[in-house]
């Protein structure tokens, strides 16, 4: 077998190895006896030192090794000794270390990897040697992890089931290689319907066979779309079922009680919106950790349970994913954040902070933090406008609900897939733009009287003034005073009136992400290939 | 005709490193599984020549597959795949019924030795 795939092979099996043990460490620490969890723990181990022995990767294999040793003890005595709690997290992360030195082809932490053996080693002969009676005693007030999903992974292990489906990992690569062939394969199909020599109304019979297996194959190429946009879907569990060590972690070195609530994990979305969603969830359950819930103190003093509540929730609502991190401790102060982000010169802060939206866009401002003090974990106020600006990028946008005492939660709404989008296409000088269609709210031909200048460019609809912008101006052309027609566009900031010179089509596009340069196009948050081949900027209705 | 083996590992790497050598030594693998309920519904479907099986496995374990299919073919020929320390639970294993051992990590001359053993 080729190295490479070898190592593939050992990467894919091994993190699934680790997330396993990872999920029943975690049941371990609050329930030391839980001889379930224990055995699984012990499997996932032994797995992985199959695997490590084969690539003769033996400080891995020490490790592990030691590592079972210490489980088949636990056996012994009928449940997990305390002081094993620590070494077993930091081999957790030297072999997820490990792995990714693997991966990027670097040398092994051998030094950390030997030195935790010992440890591992020392504290289980200790174990035995003082009396087994020591109580196992609950220690974390975290909820244990649902079971683990099998990551990229054909059965969940939990449910052996007779004459299951057969099902193949296949490396994210070759899923994004089928995506762009099946977009290439629309854009094909594009260019031969547009071409096909026959009218509508033509019923001679060639005219009539040759409509007929147009038919056919647009539905073909249609279905070939979904099933590659199905193939590429994974559970947000992947995300999700990181995030309880996470909250435990970062719970306790905040001095906080956390009871860590995970739902719709099974939910499945494109798994290139999985990839940019860590960063921001751990982000806004950092938020909620450190800004969020109060110490067990301060709680019982409120008349509330000392541990606080985190809900981390996963729901669809239509072609968007919806997901919510919700605490119910202080909630967000809006006098404070007005007077800090009127210090900083924000113009009609009091007023923007008494609404959601203007709260959420006053904490997103860069700088802008109101943490009593700057902690480690929090950061400097950086950060919600990172989440917002991904979330964005994404085709998202994000909203924020808090009650003064009551909690706050904060909801990323975001396209399941963005891998494949319906766009309308619209021309504008030489260049052709593509709007998601869920973003548009209707066109109409352009009224030379309907444009207002103000201080900034707006457009007169029926009911209300919007902002007004030329694609043109992306050009660096003038737009045609009297020509053309007006795109009106719903973001989450409202409506926008975006003038074009013509509308061609409604096309389904194939999105490649832009790479992330400071002021690139900010208004696009992809681009496309049309069915002629040129490139066209997919418009982020977010950011016009 | 080259002979068929069922490969059962709970690691998809462990399957494909022993299916691996035993297909570049003219076998032929007409099934995996990843746990050992999964290897008798394969083995009572795919009735191979033999079976090379990981002992510790999810839900139902290697062993306990074994005894599982002996009782439907008592000619049923098994290779047992254990890591190193694991001698009590191969004498378990050889003892319900399987045919011999190899241990990981493998080498493939090990793994070709043992089948051309048990086919002998």
């Amino acid at each position: 077998m080729h190295p490479d795939r070898l190592r593939a092979l050992f990467l894919a099996d091994g993190r699934e190895c680790l997330a396993a043990l990872d999920a029943a460490l975690l049941v371990l620490e609050r329930a030391p006896a839980d001889a379930e969890a224990r055995e699984r723990a012990f499997r996932a181990l032994h797995t992985l030192k199959g695997m490590t022995a084969t690539l003769a990767l033996d400080p891995l294999t020490a490790l592990v090794h030691a590592g079972e040793e210490g489980l088949a003890r636990a056996r012994t005595r009928g449940h997990l000794s305390p002081s094993l709690r620590e070494p077993y997290a930091t081999m957790l992360r030297l072999l997820g270390a490990a792995l990714d030195a693997v991966e990027q082809g670097e040398a092994l932490d051998e030094a950390s990897l030997g030195a935790l053996t010992t440890t591992l080693r020392a504290v289980t002969a200790a174990d035995d040697a003082s009396p087994v009676s020591d109580a196992p005693q609950a220690t974390t007030d975290i909820a244990p992890p649902a079971p683990v999903a099998t990551t990229d992974g054909p059965r969940p292990r939990g449910a052996a089931r007779p004459g299951a489906v057969r099902t193949a990992r296949i490396p994210v690569e070759r899923l994004d290689a089928l995506l762009d062939l099946a977009g290439e394969l629309l854009i094909a199909r594009d260019r031969l319907l547009d071409r096909l020599p026959v009218r509508a109304d033509d019923d001679a019979p060639a005219a009539v066979a040759l409509r007929d297996a147009a038919d056919a194959m647009q539905r073909t190429v249609d279905r070939v779309r979904d099933a590659v946009v199905t193939a590429r879907l994974v559970p947000v569990s992947h995300v999700l079922d990181r995030l309880p060590r996470h909250v435990r972690d970062t719970a306790s070195a905040l001095g906080k009680d956390v009871e860590l609530v995970v739902e719709g994990r099974e939910l499945e979305v494109d798994r290139s919106l999985l990839d940019e969603l860590g960063e921001p969830i751990v982000h806004l359950v950092r938020n909620a950790l450190d800004h969020g819930i109060e110490r067990p103190a301060v709680r019982e003093a409120l008349g509330k349970p000392r541990a606080g509540r985190l809900v981390l929730r996963a729901e669809r609502e239509g072609d968007f994913l919806a997901l919510t991190v919700a605490d119910d401790g202080a909630g967000v102060d809006r006098a404070k954040v007005a007077a800090r982000a009127a210090s900083l010169g924000v113009a009609d802060a009091r007023a923007l902070a008494d609404s959601d939206e203007g709260l959420l866009a006053l904490i997103a401002r860069p700088g802008l933090s109101t943490a009593e003090s700057v902690t480690a974990l929090s950061g400097r106020g950086t950060g919600m406008d990172v989440v917002l600006a991904r979330v964005r990028s994404l085709g998202g946008r994000a909203a924020l609900a808090t009650t003064p005492g009551g909690g706050t939660a904060i909801t990323l709404q975001l396209p399941m897939s963005i891998a494949i989008v319906r766009a309308l296409l619209v021309r504008a000088g030489e260049a052709t733009f593509a709007i998601p269609v869920r973003a548009c709210v209707e066109t109409r031909r352009l009224d030379p009287w309907a444009r207002v200048h103000a201080e900034r460019a707006r457009y007169r609809l029926d009911d209300a003034t919007v902002p007004y912008v030329s694609l043109h101006a992306a050009l660096g052309l003038a737009a045609p005073r009297d020509a053309g027609q007006v795109v009106v566009v719903r973001g989450a900031a409202g409506r926008t009136a975006v003038h074009v010179d013509a509308c061609l089509v409604q096309r389904d596009v194939v999105v490649k992400p832009l790479p992330r340069v400071r002021g690139a196009a900010a208004f696009a948050s992809g681009a496309t290939l049309l069915a002629d081949g040129t490139p066209a900027l997919l418009l982020d209705p977010e950011h016009l | 005709m080259s002979h068929r083996v069922l490969v059962c590992d709970d690691a998809l790497f462990m399957r494909s490193i022993v299916g691996d050598i035993l297909t570049r030594a003219g076998y032929e693998v007409v099934g995996e599984a990843s746990n050992g309920a999964e290897a008798v519904e394969q083995y009572k479907a795919l009735r191979p020549d033999f079976v090379t099986m990981d002992i510790v496995m999810p839900d139902v374990g290697g062993i306990d597959a074994v005894r599982e299919i002996r009782l439907m073919d008592p000619n049923a020929r098994i290779i047992m795949c254990s890591a190193m320390g694991q001698q009590a639970l191969v004498d378990e294993a050889l003892q319900a019924g399987a045919s011999d051992f190899v241990v990981k990590p493998f080498q493939a001359s090990r793994v070709i030795e043992a089948a051309q053993r048990i086919l002998a």
